[in-house]
């Protein structure tokens, strides 16, 4: 088990895991914040991952992959805030539809463009290539985990202190914060709460489509039909867990990433690596669970000292 | 109210079919459109094992629809289902083959087997829901990852059938053993009248009896109720049992009918027959009767593209993008059966103070 933690493998592969899923959640974030529930994060992941999939097929050029993720997450999310916000649609329904329009659609567009199903992998795409960070790579068992990664993973650091900063300390972030929380005050405040909603919707879209980028081009170059496989509705949850510190998205989603690790690797102990199915998720469980229930726990402790004053 | 729906939703059906029919344009030419669209036609209901197939895959979708429809007319939104539906497979794949006597008793024992596991994984769901106050989409929506990934280390390990080298899956049940066949080579069986019988059941205890009021009734106004006298967590709990083992049993059925065996990853994944259930009960919004009609549209669905795949060779996929333009056109048209989702409604259309004084009410009441 030792050598397991200690192995600089299982961390890089846990950073690596954890890059698609942190820009999904800091899509879903900023969205979430705007006051909208989107359940739709898993097909627009989907679609992100199968327009960089196919952006960087068409095209010999794995960097293509990154603004055609970013467009695809854009236009889903153009659909998704016209139906919403516009034309008011249950958000709920909207999303779950959004996933199944996500998991048929790129399995229809899979045969349309190349007449495979199941799954797209060509010697034309490549993944990412990886950057070696001069300095970092040198240092002592962290320098193989930090150095050697992609593009995306750096920028997805950056926009999470980034994000984390900016709606706690700007106007933008303030009006974002308000308008999720009370529409009516920000509307009486002369903010737009639809215009609001719309940016965050778009903005959160392209986050999620680079999500998908990471996922389809950022380890093996490739794509599978339902390759996200609960990937977006783990960022959601991730989101939700957070609640009102963003702060935390990048520790979760790290978190998460090396509970599936993990579980992957248990095999190497001689215990089934089922259990990677099995693990990421209790822990999941228990990130929801223990912060309400342990504040349950305290609130029934103080409302109970009163009561027990009066008895004595 | 449930006839409009149905309508929109035929509706919705008819133009996603029209669409589809351009995709197979769009991929196999114009000239494939007539052969396709009789393809469709005729794998729905051209011959009498069209029909049984389509009827025997309505069967699922029905009773897990009608699982989901119990908790949203208690206000629960529960998406467990999925999760649900693979236990319950797997409980009655792990539990007949070991049943000793007659073949009828390993069925029966088999499909108890199933509701009891998908009941009692719902009601865990509800306990922690109760226990955390983490919201019931959410507990359930992990849920569905937890059980398939129990699902798949269980039969991977201690329920594999050891004889087995080719595939996954607990050991073969024999021919007494399965529900029996109605029309041979369809799939439809025994399995069938039952999801009938218990839709008929419930639909009338729903809209006849006082058991079907007070769940309306903690719907539509939980205070209301627990004043009446119900007491919400616990009630909550019973309905999501409920629900749970209506799902349990679906999978019971599919692997005591059709499959024979649990067969590792035969019931899950995204493209599982329970979120068809799901989308089912989500396109109902009140009421339980149209939910035959409903079931045996999406199973139509199904089968048909399952045919054109067959017959022109285009994609699967075209019956989620079908199921996607119904879901959309509901949404649109305002009507949302989502407990969640018209409280938020309500929110938003300045109702807060209400809403705020219902919750004050039922946590005096609570305590």
């Amino acid at each position: 088990m030792i050598d397991l933690l200690t192995s600089a493998d299982l961390w890089f592969r846990t950073v690596q895991a954890s890059t698609a899923l942190l820009f999904v959640a800091l899509g879903g974030y900023v969205i979430l914040r705007s006051g909208v529930f989107h359940l739709g994060l898993e097909g627009t992941m989907l679609i992100g991952a199968f327009c960089a999939a196919v952006g960087a097929e068409q095209t010999a050029q794995p960097w293509v992959g990154i603004p055609a993720g970013m467009l695809a997450g854009l236009l889903v999310s153009v659909l998704f805030a016209l139906l919403v916000v516009v034309w008011r649609a249950s958000d709920l329904m909207t999303g779950i539809a959004i996933n199944f329009l996500a998991l048929g659609g790129t399995g229809l567009a899979l045969q349309l463009i190349y007449d495979v199903q199941g799954g797209l992998s060509s010697p034309r795409l490549d993944s990412i290539p990886t950057l070696t960070i001069p300095g970092v790579a040198q240092l002592p068992s962290i320098g193989d985990v930090l150095s050697g990664q992609t593009i995306l993973t750096y920028a997805s650091w950056l926009l999470a202190v980034g994000l984390a900063w900016w709606i706690v300390s700007t106007r933008g972030g303030l009006t974002l914060r308000v308008v999720g929380l009370r529409p009516e005050i920000a509307s009486a405040l002369g903010r737009s709460v639809s215009r609001t909603q719309w940016l965050a919707i778009a903005c959160g879209g392209v986050l999620i489509g680079l999500g998908g980028a990471q996922l389809a081009l950022g380890e093996v170059a490739q794509f599978q039909e339902g390759m996200t496989s609960g990937r977006g509705f783990v960022a959601l949850l991730l989101v939700l867990i957070a609640g009102r510190h963003a702060w935390l998205l990048a520790p979760l989603a790290f978190g998460f990433a090396l509970f599936e690790a993990l579980g992957f690797s248990l095999q190497t102990i001689g215990l089934p690596d089922e259990l990677s199915g099995v693990v990421p998720y209790v822990a999941v469980l228990l990130f929801v669970g223990l912060p309400p229930l342990v504040r349950r726990l305290q609130g029934a402790a103080t409302a109970s000292a009163p009561a027990a004053a009066d008895a004595t | 109210m449930t006839l409009r729906t149905l309508r929109l939703a035929l509706a919705a059906a008819l133009a996603g079919t029209l669409l589809s029919l351009g995709v197979v344009a769009a991929l196999q030419g114009p000239d494939a459109i007539e052969p396709a669209a009789r393809a469709f036609v005729e794998s729905v209901v051209g011959s009498e094992l069209a029909l049984g197939a389509t009827l025997a895959h309505a069967t699922p979708i029905l009773l897990i629809g009608l699982g989901a429809t119990l908790a949203f007319r208690a206000g629960q939104f529960d998406i467990g289902q999925p999760g649900q539906f693979v236990l319950g497979g797997l409980a009655a794949g792990a539990v007949a083959p070991a049943v000793p006597g007659p073949g009828w008793l390993a069925v029966v024992v088999g499909l108890a087997a199933g509701m009891l596991a998908s009941g009692l994984w719902a009601q865990a769901i509800a306990h922690f829901v109760a226990a955390t106050g983490v919201e019931l989409v959410i507990a359930s929506l992990v849920a569905n990852y937890l059980a398939e990934g129990l699902a798949r280390l269980l039969v991977r390990t201690v329920l594999r059938d050891e004889h087995e080298s080719g595939f996954v899956a607990t050991p073969p049940l024999g021919s007494a053993e399965r529900l029996p066949e109605l029309l041979p080579g369809t799939g439809l069986q025994l399995g069938a009248p039952l999801a009938l019988a218990l839709f008929a059941i419930a639909a009338w205890t729903v809209a006849r009896t006082a058991a079907g009021h007070r769940l309306r009734l903690f719907g539509r106004a939980p205070s209301f109720a627990t004043l009446a006298g119900t007491r919400p967590q616990r009630y909550r709990r019973r309905v999501l049992t409920l629900g749970g083992a209506l799902c349990g049993l679906a999978g019971a059925i599919a692997v005591l009918g059709d499959l024979g065996r649990y067969l590792d990853g035969s019931l899950g994944g995204a493209s599982s027959v329970a979120w068809t259930g799901l989308t089912l009960a989500i396109l109902v919004p009140s009421g339980i009767v149209a939910l035959l009609p409903g079931a045996l549209l999406l199973a139509a669905i199904d089968t048909g593209i399952a045919g054109v795949q067959r017959d022109v060779g285009v994609g699967v996929g075209l019956a989620m993008v079908i199921q996607a333009t119904i879901l959309l056109a509901v949404a649109l048209s305002g009507r949302t059966v989502v407990a969640g989702a018209r409280r938020r409604r309500r929110a938003r259309d300045g109702g807060r103070a209400l809403g705020v004084r219902s919750a004050v009410v039922s946590g005096q009441v609570g305590r």
